[in-house]
């Protein structure tokens, strides 16, 4: 009987603990409405200056709930409902039609999302229907390449500061249209290069290690990883260089007709240790016309330190046309 | 007979691919379980895949190495059966074993582990039986012989070559020799040799767990007003009864591997094998290390786990700097990023740094507010308990391999959104944030059932707890720079939003990406 009655007054007291708590926990968060009492909670302006909170601004917080509502919550938030709205168009903003729009609906925690598949239409638009939270889109159509704008990922079930696409104001994805293709001999390589400036060629038609000839690049690298700063970083660079030929620098990604002119007898890429972007490593595009008239595009990647070596990927046209696509 | 023991991806027959008692190719024993099809990864499994008798899965393919056998010479006489070949073992020390398998390559190349077609020719009907020999041995162990058929060279048709596949299935060392014998099954000579050591794969990597079990585990909140303690967290060297046994070909170079949030014990260390095996047959020659520290497992305890990631950072340091190497590369996964995050706020030392799809707010590392995607009423500044540049002055090179889509990234995003702050199930305490206050610091607070109210005063407990982030994830934002150098977007391998891709993919799906991981460690990956 004693015993029961010590229990007893336990479960009491530990209701009346759960209530104090409670009452605490609502009263930590005094709701001040600018809008006036019983109006709808605002959301947060989206900017970055709302994110500074001022001492003597009074900034309205959402009631606290429970850990049972919050997981229920967090696992409605992948039933949040999505219209999403989307349109299709080339590098000119012509619209595209029949492109492929592939689509993933983040509709489950922690778990792969459904997909589906759908076609623009002829003004190029397209639009879905579903539940997630969030959808993720990638379009593509053959005759075109993708480009940096051809995919995307929105979320629905977070306090996004960017308003989400609507009918009126869909998102826009870009596709490149390609131009006339040439028959191009492509090749990919690898190489290990010495650290103290000795040449390697690398020929352009077969992608072996060659002699000097007229369709080789040659690269030269110098390495000085044995002398680290206190950040682990040293002194690189690397010479390209083309007998009796040149390298022009190649900024855009769909520019693929090489110049006739003003091509430079060496490239260099330097890295200083004091440089703000230091890498051990560097990519980049060049056009190159070869000892022989002919010309190529090159993709060219050095990664100085450790076993110190260079990707290779070449196109290169034997026709002697400037056209490299 | 030859193997590919400088690992340049090329089989030659002497020269740098010559083997010795103190130089053996060294490989693992088959003994996981790859299941068929595309294959997972099952460690620990009593049903090991060298005791099937076939190759059920491109997976599976990840455990056979090369050898390749060199008749030419006397193929037509060995066609004839009037001269037989056999293969036996000599000089053994333990009991090494070894299962044969037809290499559907003709050149016996690297194909069957980097690519799927190859991978599909290799498991199909043709190729994937074990190789029995004239009175249907399939192992080679101890001292018996196994003799080809003479239909075995019948169809050399020429070729300077005989290409096999090898799996291990039993640990030892010794030299498999080849022999010559007449009709009668009389040995008459010895051919060439190769040196192989097989051993348990957990021979071959270090591990390392962190030591939580002392005073003060993770998680253990205080009152009245204290700060929880600080853990005391440190590391052990977890053999598990297989200490490491440095291969004699070892290189200067260390990769580090620290795992997720949610993984069991075994799916981290499957996790682990998966990566080193990949990252072996591209031609690592360094030492591969794995990180395990106490992640919950459990759907409802990210935030927990995340907690107890930030708090694991000491005792990753202290590994790292306890394992010898020249050069100390560390990749990891998720929430494993916390864990690398914390140690580098806390000072460890590696050369470069792959951040894998990385559940850490991108504000961590960069402040640019351009990142800033989310509207949540929070600090921003790691000086007023937010993670803005929380890890922004850690140093390494830090390389960002991110996936936009990436399923659990979104997932972190929900969390944020819906955990944070955070309440304890049962009315048992919560977190609150409250930008009213005047002075920054003590704007952030936390309730306890059984404890007095306290303020949250430390970055960790603020970050897992309390702070929703303002950006998405580094490792669905590709944009993400300050203390990261660069960055590899994920999706052109075609992992979707697949956010283990990199451990669930066949060998031959993931290859591209494992010779990208290496060549951001500034290690020349084999063809």
């Amino acid at each position: 009987m004693k015993k029961k009655v010590v229990i007893c007054v336990l479960v009491l007291g530990i209701v009346l603990l759960l209530l104090v708590q409670l009452r605490e926990a609502r009263t930590k968060y005094p709701k001040v409405d600018s809008q006036g009492e019983g109006s709808m909670q605002s959301e947060p302006a989206a900017t970055d200056a709302s994110q500074e909170i001022k001492d003597t601004e009074v900034v309205d917080l959402p009631d606290p709930i429970d850990s049972a509502a919050a997981e229920a919550k967090f696992l409605a938030a992948f039933k949040t409902p999505i219209a999403f709205f989307g349109k299709v168009v080339d590098q000119g903003g012509n619209a595209v039609s029949n492109a492929s729009v592939r689509i993933t609906l983040s509709d489950k925690a922690f778990e792969s999302g459904s997909t589906s598949s759908l076609q623009s239409d002829g003004s190029g638009f397209f639009s879905i229907e579903g539940n997630g939270a969030a959808i993720s889109i990638d379009v593509s159509k053959d005759g075109y390449y993708q480009t940096g704008e051809s995919k995307g990922v929105f979320r629905y079930a977070t306090a996004n500061r960017t308003p989400l696409p609507t009918k009126l104001d869909p998102a826009v994805f870009v596709l490149h249209e390609q131009g006339k293709q040439e028959e191009l001999i492509e090749i990919e390589a690898r190489f290990r290069v010495s650290k103290n400036g000795t040449p390697l060629s690398v020929d352009l038609v077969t992608g072996e290690r060659g002699s000097e000839g007229q369709t080789c690049l040659t690269v030269k690298a110098w390495t000085y990883d044995d002398k680290k700063n206190d950040q682990g970083r040293y002194s690189w660079k690397v010479n390209l260089s083309v007998n009796d030929g040149g390298l022009f620098k190649r900024e855009e990604r769909f520019d693929f007709v090489a110049p006739e002119i003003s091509y430079n007898e060496i490239e260099e890429i330097v890295m200083s240790p004091d440089d703000e972007n230091w890498s051990p490593q560097k990519e980049k595009d060049y056009f190159v016309k070869l000892g022989n008239g002919n010309y190529a595009r090159i993709r060219f990647r050095m990664i100085a330190g450790g076993d110190n070596f260079f990707t290779l990927k070449s196109w290169y046209n034997p026709s002697g046309s400037t056209n490299l696509e | 007979m030859a193997v590919d023991n400088d690992r340049d991806g090329e089989v030659t027959f002497g020269g740098t691919d010559a083997t010795s008692e103190t130089q053996p190719h060294t490989f693992w024993v088959n003994d996981d379980n790859d299941g068929t099809g595309d294959g997972t990864e099952n460690v620990g499994s009593p049903n090991k895949d060298y005791t099937n008798g076939q190759l059920s899965s491109k997976r599976d393919l990840e455990d056979l190495s090369r050898i390749h056998l060199e008749v030419s010479s006397i193929d037509d006489i060995l066609s004839s059966g009037d001269l037989q070949l056999g293969l036996k073992w000599k000089n053994t020390s333990d009991s090494p074993a070894i299962r044969l398998y037809l290499h559907s390559d003709i050149l016996g190349g690297t194909g069957y582990i980097t690519d799927d077609g190859a991978a599909g020719l290799q498991i199909g009907t043709t190729y994937k039986d074990v190789l029995k020999d004239k009175s249907n041995l399939s192992t080679i162990s101890g001292g018996s012989t196994f003799i080809f058929k003479k239909t075995f060279f019948q169809n050399l048709s020429g070729s300077e070559i005989k290409p096999l596949l090898f799996e291990g299935s039993g640990e030892g060392s010794g030299e498999l020799t080849m022999v010559l014998l007449d009709k009668n099954d009389q040995e008459i000579g010895e051919g060439s040799s190769v040196w192989l050591n097989l051993e348990n794969i957990k021979n071959l990597y270090v591990r390392g767990r962190a030591d939580w079990s002392g005073e003060n585990p993770p998680r253990e909140f205080h009152g009245p007003t204290n700060d929880p303690p600080e853990p005391s967290f440190s590391f052990v060297f977890d053999q598990m009864g297989y200490p490491f046994d440095q291969p004699w070909y070892e290189t200067g170079e260390t990769i580090f591997f620290v795992h997720g949030w949610n993984q069991a014990y075994g799916n981290s260390l499957s996790f682990a094998e998966t990566t080193f095996k990949r990252i072996w047959h591209r031609g690592f020659t360094g030492r591969f290390a794995m990180f395990r520290w106490p992640t919950e497992v459990g759907l409802t305890t990210y935030n927990d786990s995340d907690y107890k990631a930030w708090k694991s950072g000491s005792a990753l340091k202290t590994f790292v700097q306890s394992v010898p190497g020249q050069t100390k590369n560390i990749a990891a996964h998720s929430m494993g990023n916390i864990v690398t995050g914390s140690a580098l706020e806390k000072g460890m030392s590696v050369t470069n740094y792959a951040l894998l799809n990385a559940a850490v707010p991108a504000a961590c590392y960069d402040t640019d507010t351009s990142l800033h995607v989310n509207s949540y009423v929070t600090p921003l500044p790691s000086a007023e308990l937010g993670f803005g540049g929380f890890l922004g002055g850690v140093s390494g090179n830090l390389v960002n391999f991110y996936l936009p889509q990436d399923f659990a990234l979104i997932t972190w995003d929900v969390n944020n959104d819906t955990n944070k702050p955070h309440i304890l199930p049962a009315f048992a305490g919560s977190y609150s944030y409250d930008p009213n206050v005047t002075n920054p610091l003590e704007r952030l607070s936390a309730s306890f059932l059984l404890h007095t109210d306290r303020l949250v005063q430390t970055n960790h407990e603020a970050m897992s707890y309390v702070i929703q982030s303002q950006t998405w994830t580094a490792g669905s934002d590709g944009r993400t720079r300050g203390s990261i150098n660069s960055d590899v977007d994920l999706s052109q391998y075609g992992f979707g939003d697949e956010h283990s891709a990199e451990w669930n993919r066949t060998p031959q799906q993931t290859a591209d990406f494992y010779e990208e991981l290496l060549m951001q460690f500034q290690i020349f990956p084999n063809p």
